[in-house]
């Protein structure tokens, strides 16, 4: 007992950790924004930029913008850092209920399913069809078992796409995707029911004797005997299955997850990185340390060079910080005691240059969105290791302790 | 992670079946490749060409799905002798065996909980950053063979899945009778646990081949292009098939394909794994090697 | 057992010796490399985010369809460049098959050139004619190609200029297969042309390139003819395809970067890597979001027969951050690289409209809702067109789909919610779904080449084209037969009837988005006149690939 207490211990503290770790990066996040929105105005892209000229002075894209807002008057119009960490957090929060609202029945079905299955293939043997539902099992299992989520998929999008005179909750559309993932393990619990049926073949062998029929035998069984041993397990497996199949398309390709509709958190995590991206793709993803490098080449001021490569040095050696303003502030202040001696041209490149290095509107974007990504990343592998661990402590960690 | 028959396909191990226990996967994929070859006689669109292809596709993430399935081995027999290193060497497994597998399991448990798409990506990072750094005589196919078998690992919690069964199912058995008393019989706890630890992987190696067959997907999409590799596997190409055709000729005659070779390796395992199963039930004795220098435990 | 004698002690020893692991390891390494070793020819790799799953090339649906038949086939023109010159409108047309390059009146006599094309004849241009005609929907079919005797004529304009006349010549040349020809090759547009009819492929082609083997995710190409090996010129040609855009960035940046990558999209930085990008100008088309008229809803259908609804809708589309940060302001966007066509579909003759503000616009449509009185929740469904994605993207998209219910929401009153459902299952089944009636909006690009009877085909009630249902009474203005009589009228046909799409808003114009391919910095490509852009594809058979290790 001590030895799975302690081991929860473990599990508990290396979640614990993951999650603090991730919330002190998003807060430091909007911290570092919040200086830059006090001074939106009359930032103008450089020209050392070719071509990306963006949405214009200091405005964020739309989508930010909006989902700042949003943010902003959920948290009660406060529009604080603090607010907007609760904010998101708020968001996680709602999105974590609905995908566990959507995975636990999942689970549930699976066990049930595998657990009909068996009984069924018990049944057919003691009639003598063993033969043929042995046939059938095999055939169900010998596909590679991810080709089983095929059909559901296609069910699911049947449903969504080619079904106008009803329109199930879309959550309909995803227990139908996420059966189809499940589908993978229930081979695997159907081997252990049958596994379990078998142990208790005298139970049954002695409860048939007082005549009840063959289905109230077998949901006997079941509340007696499946739901204490093999049940909860299979059911805790079966929704951390589901989540990291969940995980994994939605780093990918999401099958069926839509934008505008309430999503799980993996799906979320998904859109971020995919705004994240977006905004690095459109305007390339080394702009600031791209803009130093070219003002490297200067070479008319002895004094700026010193400064400049210290600067660089500090910038691309923890581009995190980059994006925090006292550093860069501190750079700035740097530079400008460096360009007393320089020339006008090198002075006007140089402070348009600097302009850049205080975090134009796109670096906001990509900075806010990449965080964003981040976060529920390692919030989603939490997700997963909770339950996941829970599973291993309480169930498979008893085996261990008695060794 | 229960049961002594975990793995085995369902069918009583009974002596009446050994014999025919290999013939209905048989009859199955033979079935399944007559009617892959009706589909492409009688259907206007379809090719003899695409029974080809399908084999050849089938080839390559079998063989990714093989070797993956070797070194998955080699990693269990790894972690198995540190584990064995820990055992104390009297009496049941001891503490210290529990805590390390525990604290191993614990790992794993963190090591799973990210799919394998997270790895995938990582090794697709590596090959950005390392680029010039590879050796040019390392061939491109090689490397890319290598990152999909090493991410083929990572298959979403299969290491807990199997590995963490084998460690259960070996506990389970180390509390029997029969291994609990061997060191009275002169020979050790781990020689005894040798053998069912041997059913077992024996056992697994079916479910396991198509486990990682299945995974294939995710590898398959991450790393194209990666290293210059440009084929894809079966099962991406059976997902890609009904996601831009939907339920044509050519995604039912690839299923049939892959699923009449799937079947041939399961009636092969089944063959297999009957044979091995007779011996150690029949005639030779495993041998449960006696502990070198003598038993030094306390008696009783 | 061995007696011990110092030799064969010796000898044992070594055999004992395990030869061990890492002595295999190494030889099949070295076996591996001396197998890889690279040969002597010269492969280009294509690199598309577009699956095809039939290469047919009467057929060719999809971009990459496109490029592997202008590379396996012949034809009598090709258009070299665009732009530039002495004539700056006047793209500039090469000879590949034809011998004589004089037009008169869009009729061309049909003289060969042997070199070139060695064994071509009239019965082949019958024979291909012949196929392109069986396939209604092909965008040849609109010239109204004829053969009489010697003479190709263009039937429809009548009295093309040279210009249209040599465009509409370059139509893809088959041959024809000898005698007996097997039954599929009659029909050969109806041929779905996957794995295994290459032969069949190489039969009825004669191109610079053959095909090896079609996949269901590559094809490769081969040279019909040999090179010489000291040659740079490419040998082999090998187009692939790529699910995500994610992996095909990272292979973009990885040891074996492809060298040609086709639509890449507009809004995308091509950053350090060692591409250039090339914008084909003359591809003429118009990216939209059409009103299905034949949609089964009657909800639906009653909205989009209102040229109000439809006004608002379509200047609502220009006024989302989206679009305009794609078009662009009234010159052009920079980031997007789209053109701002307001409602028309010509990028020659655009429609200058004011866009409205978001904030007037959000009143008109307040009011507009208050007045129809909307029973509950309207749902719009946008289908999206498989091959957008190097346009509009998936966060695009899901931005659009925010800004425009943002929009069409207003607090208070029952508005209409928009839905962009995401392509799948191909060209075939957007097709299916397109004329299904399931859907109300549809989100799709028009490519018309410059060429107005297309666009103007597009919106003829009764023509093949029209797959969107408008017809008079949905739409005013447009019968059959006036627009007929527009397409017959010449230039001033065509202004009458942009006109009139821009008064009744048939579909919602966002703009032109010219798609971009990248080419490898390694590859030598002919080039043109001062100021004028190669076309993409031109003169591909002397494209050169300068050698290298491994890339980057």
């Amino acid at each position: 007992m001590r030895g799975r207490l302690t081991l929860a211990g473990l599990l508990a503290l290396a979640a614990l950790v993951a999650v603090a770790t991730a919330e002190r990066r998003l807060q430091a996040t909007f911290e570092a924004l919040s200086h830059f929105e006090e001074s939106p105005a009359g930032t103008q892209e450089p020209d050392l930029f070719d071509g990306a000229q963006g949405e214009g002075a200091g405005t964020l894209s739309g989508a930010t913008a909006r989902w700042r807002d949003e943010l902003d008057r959920s948290d009660g119009g406060g529009g604080t850092p603090a607010g907007r960490w609760r904010a998101v957090n708020g968001q996680y929060l709602r999105q974590l209920g609905l995908t566990l609202l959507l995975v636990v029945p999942v689970g549930a079905a699976l066990s049930l399913a595998a657990y009909v299955l068996a009984a069924a293939t018990e049944w057919a043997e003691r009639e003598g069809w063993g033969g043929a539902a042995r046939l059938l099992v095999a055939s169900f299992e010998a596909p590679p078992y991810i080709l089983w989520s095929i059909p559901f998929l296609m069910l699911a999008l049947w449903l969504r796409r080619d079904l106008t005179w009803f329109e199930a909750p879309y959550g309909v559309y995803l227990v139908v995707v996420f059966l189809g993932f499940g589908a993978f393990v229930v081979s695997m619990f159907f081997r252990q029911c049958r596994e379990q049926i078998r142990l208790c073949r005298p139970l049954l062998d002695s409860e048939a004797l007082t005549g009840i029929g063959e289905v109230r035998l077998f949901a006997r069984l079941f509340r007696l005997q499946i739901t204490r041993s093999v049940l909860p397990r299979q059911w805790l497996y079966g929704a951390v299955f589901v989540m990291l199949f969940d995980f994994s398309f939605c780093v990918v390709d999401p099958p069926v997850h839509e934008r505008s509709m309430p999503l799980t958190v993996f799906a979320q995590g998904y859109f971020h990185r995919l705004q994240a991206d977006d905004v690095l793709r459109t305007y390339g993803p080394d702009r600031e340390v791209r803009a130093i490098a070219d003002l490297e080449r200067l070479a008319d001021c002895e004094t700026l060079g010193p400064a400049l490569s210290q600067g660089t040095r500090a910038l691309v050696a923890r581009p995190y910080l980059a994006f925090d303003s006292r550093l860069t502030s501190a750079l700035a202040e740097e530079l400008e005691r460096a360009l007393a001696d320089c020339g006008e041209e090198t002075r006007g490149l140089v402070e348009r240059a600097l302009v850049s290095i205080r975090l134009s509107a796109v670096d906001q974007d990509a900075l806010l969105f990449g965080e964003l990504s981040r976060f529920y990343a390692w919030l989603n592998w939490c997700l997963v290791f909770v339950p996941f661990g829970a599973l291993f402590v309480l169930f498979d960690a008893r085996a261990l302790q008695d060794a | 992670m229960t049961g002594r028959s975990e793995g085995r396909p369902p069918g009583l191990p009974s002596r009446r079946w050994l014999g025919r226990r290999g013939v209905a996967p048989l009859a199955a994929a033979f079935l399944a490749m007559v009617l892959a070859a009706s589909i492409v006689v009688i259907s206007p669109d379809a090719h003899a060409a695409w029974l080809w292809e399908a084999l050849q596709r089938t080839a390559r993430s079998l063989a990714q799905a093989t070797i993956a399935l070797v070194l998955f081995l080699l990693l269990v027999g790894c972690l198995i002798a540190v584990l064995k290193a820990m055992y104390a060497g009297c009496g049941g497994l001891g503490p210290r065996f529990g805590t390390a597998a525990g604290l191993l399991l614990a790992v794993i448990v963190g090591l799973n909980s990210a799919p394998i798409v997270v790895y995938v990506q990582a090794l697709r990072s590596l090959e950005r950053e390392l680029g010039d750094s590879i050796p040019a005589a390392l061939p491109l196919w090689f490397l890319h063979g290598a990152s999909v078998v090493v991410a083929l690992l990572a298959a979403n919690a299969m290491i807990y899945y199997f590995f963490g069964g084998f460690v259960s199912t070996l506990l389970q058995e180390s509390r029997k009778l029969y291994v609990a008393s061997a060191r009275f019989k002169g020979s050790t706890l781990p020689g005894y646990l040798a053998e069912r630890g041997q059913m077992y992987l024996l056992g697994i190696l079916g479910p396991l081949l198509v486990y990682l067959l299945s995974f294939t997907v995710f590898t398959d999409l991450g790393l194209k292009g990666a290293f210059g590799a440009d084929e894809t596997g079966i099962v991406q190409t059976l997902f890609q098939s009904s996601r831009e055709e939907g339920m044509s000729d050519r995604f039912v005659v690839f299923l049939l394909v892959l699923m009449s070779i799937v079947l041939l390796i399961w009636a092969g395992l089944d063959v297999a794994s009957t044979a091995l199963e007779r011996r150690f039930r029949e005639g030779r004795r495993p041998t449960r090697r006696p502990e070198k220098g003598g038993t030094a435990c306390a008696a009783g | 057992m061995l007696r011990s004698r110092p030799g064969r002690d010796a000898r044992t020893r070594w055999r004992r010796t395990p030869v061990g692991a890492p002595t295999i390891v190494l030889s099949v390494l070295l076996v591996g490399v001396a197998v890889s070793l690279p040969g002597q020819e010269v492969t280009l790799t294509v690199a598309t985010t577009e699956y095809t799953a039939d290469w047919n090339p009467i057929s060719a649906s999809t971009y990459p369809a496109q490029l592997v038949t202008r590379l396996v086939t012949e034809s009598l023109f090709e258009k070299t460049c665009e732009g530039g010159g002495s004539s700056e409108t006047q793209p500039l047309f090469a000879n590949v098959c034809s011998a004589a390059s004089g037009v008169e009146a869009g009729a061309l006599r049909l003289r060969f050139d042997p070199q070139r094309c060695p064994g071509i004849g009239v019965s082949d241009v019958a024979y291909t004619l012949e196929q392109i005609r069986g396939l209604r929907r092909n965008e040849y079919n609109l010239y109204n190609l004829a053969l009489s005797g010697e003479v190709l004529e263009v039937g429809r304009p009548r009295q093309p200029d040279e210009w249209v006349a040599k465009t509409a010549f370059c139509f893809p040349l088959l041959r024809r297969p000898g005698s007996p020809a097997p039954s599929e090759v009659g029909r050969l547009f109806e041929t779905k042309m996957t794995t295994g009819t290459e032969n069949l492929y190489n039969r009825v082609t004669n191109g610079p390139f053959k095909v090896e083997k079609i996949s269901s995710d590559f094809v490769n190409l081969s040279r019909r003819t040999g090179t010489n090996a000291t040659d740079r010129r490419v040998d082999r040609v090998s187009v692939q395809y790529y699910p995500l855009f994610r992996t095909l960035q990272d292979t973009m940046d990885g040891m074996n970067p492809p060298d040609v990558v086709l639509s890449w999209p507009l809004r995308w930085e091509v950053g350090s890597r060692p591409y250039q990008p090339r914008k084909p100008e003359d591809l003429g088309s118009f990216t939209y979001v059409g009103f299905n008229f034949k949609v089964s809803e009657p909800a639906s259908q009653q909205l989009l027969q209102l040229r109000r609804f439809r006004e608002l809708f379509t200047k609502s589309l220009w006024a989302t951050r989206t679009v305009q940060q794609q078009v662009g302001g009234k010159d052009g966007g920079e980031v997007g690289a789209g053109i701002f066509l307001g409602e028309s579909f010509d990028s020659g003759s655009p429609a200058v409209v004011d866009r409205p503000e978001e904030a007037q616009l959000r009143v008109a449509v307040r009011s507009f809702l208050q007045d129809e009185a909307l029973g509950q929740g309207v749902r719009l469904r946008v289908l999206v067109a498989p091959g957008l994605e190097s346009i509009l993207d998936r966060s695009d998209r899901a931005n659009l789909e925010e800004d425009l219910n943002s929009l069409w929401q207003p607090e208070g009153v029952k508005g209409i919610r928009f839905e962009m459902l995401d392509p799948v299952g191909g060209p075939n089944r957007f097709m299916a779904d397109r004329q299904s009636g399931r859907y109300p909006l549809i989100l799709d690009t028009f490519i018309h080449r410059g060429n107005h009877l297309a666009y103007m085909a597009f919106l003829q009630p009764g023509n093949e084209l029209n797959d969107l249902g408008v017809s008079e009474k949905v739409v005013k203005g447009f019968s059959r037969a006036e627009v007929g009589r527009m397409m017959e009228a010449g230039p001033k046909g065509v202004v009458e009837f942009l006109g009139l799409v821009e008064r009744e808003y048939p579909v919602a114009v966002i703009g032109e988005f010219p798609t971009r391919d990248l080419v490898s910095n390694r590859l030598k490509t002919p080039g043109c006149g001062p100021g004028a852009q190669p076309m993409p594809f031109a003169g591909f058979e002397t494209w050169e690939k300068v050698a290298g290790d491994r890339p980057k």
